[in-house]
C-alpha cells in the first residue's frame, strides 16, 4: 500500500541533548498509527519536525512519497499540543480562516465540518468559553480544512474527561472508515489508543523502542495459564496430547508451564495430569494488560 | 502570497486593538491640532508654520509623527498575538514559505500605515480647520511637497513596522516586546545625539551621527518637511538611511523566523 509518511533516521538535537533520536517509521495509507510513549519521551518534537515547525538535526522526512515537503504539508491536517484558534472569535469565524487560507472547497464545508464535530449549535459563542473537549474538536475541526489526506494529532484526548474521549475517538474512527483518512496520534497512555489504531509505535528517551500491529499486540497481551508441575518434560508431552491447539512453553529454569490458546477450563488439564501421575502445584490464569505491556517493554530502558 | 494576505487582513479586521489604536490615533491628532491652531493664533509670529502657505497642513504633516509609536504598538501585537494564541502552527504547518510568512504580517503593517496616515490627515485637517474657524491662512492650497512627503512618510513608517515586527519575531511576547520596543527607541533616540556632543566638543569633528538615525530623519521630515523645499541631498540621505533600517530588520526579523521553531 501507497506510503503515507515515510522518516529514515529523523534526530532531533536541542544543543548537546538528544531528543529524538534516529526515529525510522512507516505510516501507511489508511492507518491509525498510534505514537505512544511517556511525556517528554519526544513525541511532540519528533511531530513538530514531521509538520515542519522545527528543523531536525538529521535525518529524512518522506511525504505521499515525496520528498518535496511543502507540497505534501498542504494535505496534512495538525493539531500540535493544544488546539490553536483565535480565541476571540467564533467556532465558526476560525473555521473560516483556516478555510480561507487553504480553500479549494465549497464554503459548505465549513458548516459541514462542524455538524461532524459536533459544534453545529455553537453559534456566536467565543471559542475561548469553550469547554476543554470543544475545543479539541473545534481544533480537529480546524484541521480537516483543505481535506487532509493525513492527520497529525499530538495527545489529542489528553485532559478530557472519559465522554469527551469517547467523542473524539468515534470522529476519529469515522474520519478513517468513511472518509479514507490516515491518522497519525500520538498519546501517553496506550489504553485511550487501545480501541482505536491499528498500528502502534512505542517511543522512549528519544527512540522508537517497538513497533507492531494490533493483532500483534492481541497475541503479546492475550491471557494464558501458568501451570507449576514436578515433572515439565513428562507434563509437557501429556498436554501436547491432551490439548493440541494451544501453544505449550516452558519457562526457562522454572517448572512451569506457560499454555496459550486453549480455551477450556483450568480444571480438564489438572484432572488429564492428575490422571498421568503427575503433580499440580498451582494453576493460575494471567493477563497482560495493555498498560502493563507497556510499561514492560518501556520500563526497561531506565 | 495571496491567500497569507486575506487571512491577515480578515484577522487584524477581527481584533478589538486595531479599532482601539485607531480611535487614540484620532484623539492625539484632534488634540494636538486643536491645541496648537488655538495657541498659534494667540502668538502668530512665534509659529512659523503659519506663515507658510497652507497653514492646516503644517499641523497634519506634524502630526504624522504620532503614527510611528501607535503603528508599532499595532505590528507588535498582531504578530505576537499569532504566538500566543498558537495560531502560527496553524499557518505554518501548512508548507508555506517561512518568508511569506513573515512578508504577509509586514504588508499588513504597510497597509495600516496607508489607513493611518489617511486618517491622520482627515483628522488633523477637520479638527484644525474647525479649530481656526476663518482665521487660518489659505486652508485650502495644497504644500508642494505633499507628494514627497507622504511618500518619505510612508517609507519610514514602513521602517518602524519592520523594527516591531522584528522585535515580535525575536521576543514573541506581547508585553516584553512593547517594552524593549519602547525602551530601545527611546536609546536610538537619544544616544546619537550624546555621540554627536562627544564628536564634536572632544574630538572637534564635524560630523553627526544622529542624522543617519532614521528616527531623526522622520523627525525632520515631519516638522520641517512644511517649510522649506526638501533639499535633494536630504532626499538621498532619508532614501539611505530608511532603506538600510528597512533592510535590516528585514532581514534579521525573516532570518530569525525562518530559523526558529515555532
Ligand atoms: N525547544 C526545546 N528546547 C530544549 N529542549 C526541548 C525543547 N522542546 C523539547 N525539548 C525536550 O525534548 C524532550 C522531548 O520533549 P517532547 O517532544 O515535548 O516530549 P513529549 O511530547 O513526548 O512529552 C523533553 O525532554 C524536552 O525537555
Ligand atoms: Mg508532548
Amino acid at each position: 500500500m501507497e506510503d503515507v509518511l515515510l522518516t529514515n533516521k529523523l534526530t532531533k538535537k536541542y544543543g548537546s541533548r538528544l531528543c529524538v533520536s534516529e526515529v525510522s517509521m512507516n505510516i501507511k495509507k489508511g492507518d491509525i498509527y498510534g505514537f505512544i510513549g511517556k511525556n517528554g519521551a519526544g513525541k511532540t518534537t519528533t511531530i513538530k519536525m514531521i509538520s515542519g515547525l522545527t528543523k531536525p538535526t538529521a535525518g529524512e522526512i518522506t511525504l505521499f512519497g515525496e520528498k518535496n515537503l511543502s507540497k505534501g504539508r498542504c494535505k496534512v491536517g495538525t493539531v500540535i499540543e493544544a488546539p490553536a484558534f483565535v480565541p476571540h472569535l467564533s467556532a465558526r469565524d476560525n473555521m473560516y480562516i483556516q478555510w480561507k487560507l487553504l480553500s479549494g472547497q465549497h464554503e459548505n464545508v465549513i458548516d459541514e465540518t462542524l455538524s461532524l464535530v459536533g459544534l453545529k449549535d455553537v453559534g456566536k459563542k467565543k471559542a475561548r468559553d469553550f469547554s476543554l473537549g470543544m475545543k479539541q474538536r473545534l481544533g480537529i475541526g480546524m484541521a480537516l480544512m483543505g481535506d487532509p489526506e493525513f492527520l497529525v494529532l499530538d495527545e489529542p484526548v489528553n485532559g478530557l474527561d472519559p465522554e469527551g474521549i469517547v467523542q473524539v475517538r468515534s470522529l476519529l474512527k469515522d474520519l478513517n472508515e468513511n472518509r479514507g483518512v490516515t491518522i497519525f496520534i500520538s498519546s501517553h497512555l496506550l489504553n485511550e489508543l487501545s480501541r482505536l489504531a491499528n498500528r502502534y509505535g512505542i517511543i522512549n528517551n528519544g527512540r522508537l523502542i517497538d513497533e507492531f500491529s494490533i493483532s500483534e499486540l492481541e497475541t503479546r497481551c492475550k491471557s494464558h495459564l501458568d501451570i507449576k508441575v514436578d515433572d515439565t518434560a513428562r507434563a509437557l508431552s501429556v498436554l501436547k496430547e491432551a490439548c493440541s491447539n494451544a501453544e505449550l512453553k516452558l519457562v526457562e529454569g522454572t517448572d512451569t508451564i506457560e499454555v496459550h490458546g486453549y480455551d477450556g477450563r483450568p480444571g480438564e488439564l489438572t484432572k488429564i495430569l492428575a490422571v498421568n501421575d503427575i503433580f499440580v502445584e498451582s494453576v493460575t490464569k494471567s493477563k497482560v494488560d495493555l498498560e502493563d505491556y507497556f510499561m514492560s517493554v518501556v520500563g526497561g530502558e531506565n | 502570497m495571496g491567500r497569507l494576505l486575506c487571512v491577515d487582513f480578515y484577522k487584524i479586521f477581527r481584533t478589538k486593538f486595531f479599532y482601539v489604536v485607531s480611535l487614540i490615533l484620532v484623539g492625539f491628532n484632534v488634540l494636538i491640532s486643536v491645541t496648537s491652531v488655538l495657541a498659534g493664533l494667540r502668538n502668530y509670529e512665534k509659529f512659523a508654520f503659519f506663515e507658510s502657505k497652507s497653514g492646516a497642513w503644517s499641523v497634519t504633516y506634524a502630526n504624522f509623527s504620532n503614527i510611528a509609536l501607535l503603528l508599532a504598538i499595532l505590528s507588535v501585537l498582531f504578530l505576537c498575538s499569532e504566538f500566543s494564541h498558537g495560531t502560527m502552527k496553524n499557518i505554518a504547518t501548512k508548507g508555506f514559505p517561512r518568508e511569506f510568512i513573515y512578508l504577509s504580517k509586514f504588508f499588513v503593517g504597510l497597509s495600516c500605515a496607508v489607513f493611518y496616515l489617511l486618517l491622520t490627515i482627515a483628522s488633523s485637517l477637520i479638527s484644525s480647520l474647525i479649530a481656526g474657524g476663518n482665521r487660518l491662512p489659505s486652508y485650502y492650497s495644497l504644500p508642494s511637497n505633499l507628494a514627497l512627503t507622504l511618500l518619505l512618510t510612508l517609507f519610514f513608517l514602513a521602517v518602524y513596522v519592520s523594527i516591531a515586527l522584528m522585535i515580535a519575531s525575536l521576543v514573541r511576547k506581547s508585553g516584553n516586546s512593547l517594552a524593549i520596543y519602547v525602551v530601545a527607541s527611546t536609546l536610538i533616540s537619544f544616544l546619537p545625539d550624546l555621540l554627536d556632543n562627544f564628536i564634536r566638543n572632544t574630538l572637534n569633528w564635524d560630523f553627526s551621527i544622529s542624522s543617519y538615525v532614521y528616527v531623526r530623519c522622520f523627525n525632520e521630515i515631519t516638522q520641517m518637511g512644511i517649510v522649506s523645499n526638501i533639499p535633494s541631498a536630504d532626499i538621498v540621505r532619508y532614501v539611505c538611511v530608511g532603506g538600510f533600517f528597512l533592510a535590516l530588520t528585514l532581514i534579521i526579523g525573516i532570518y530569525y523566523f525562518r530559523e526558529r521553531d515555532i
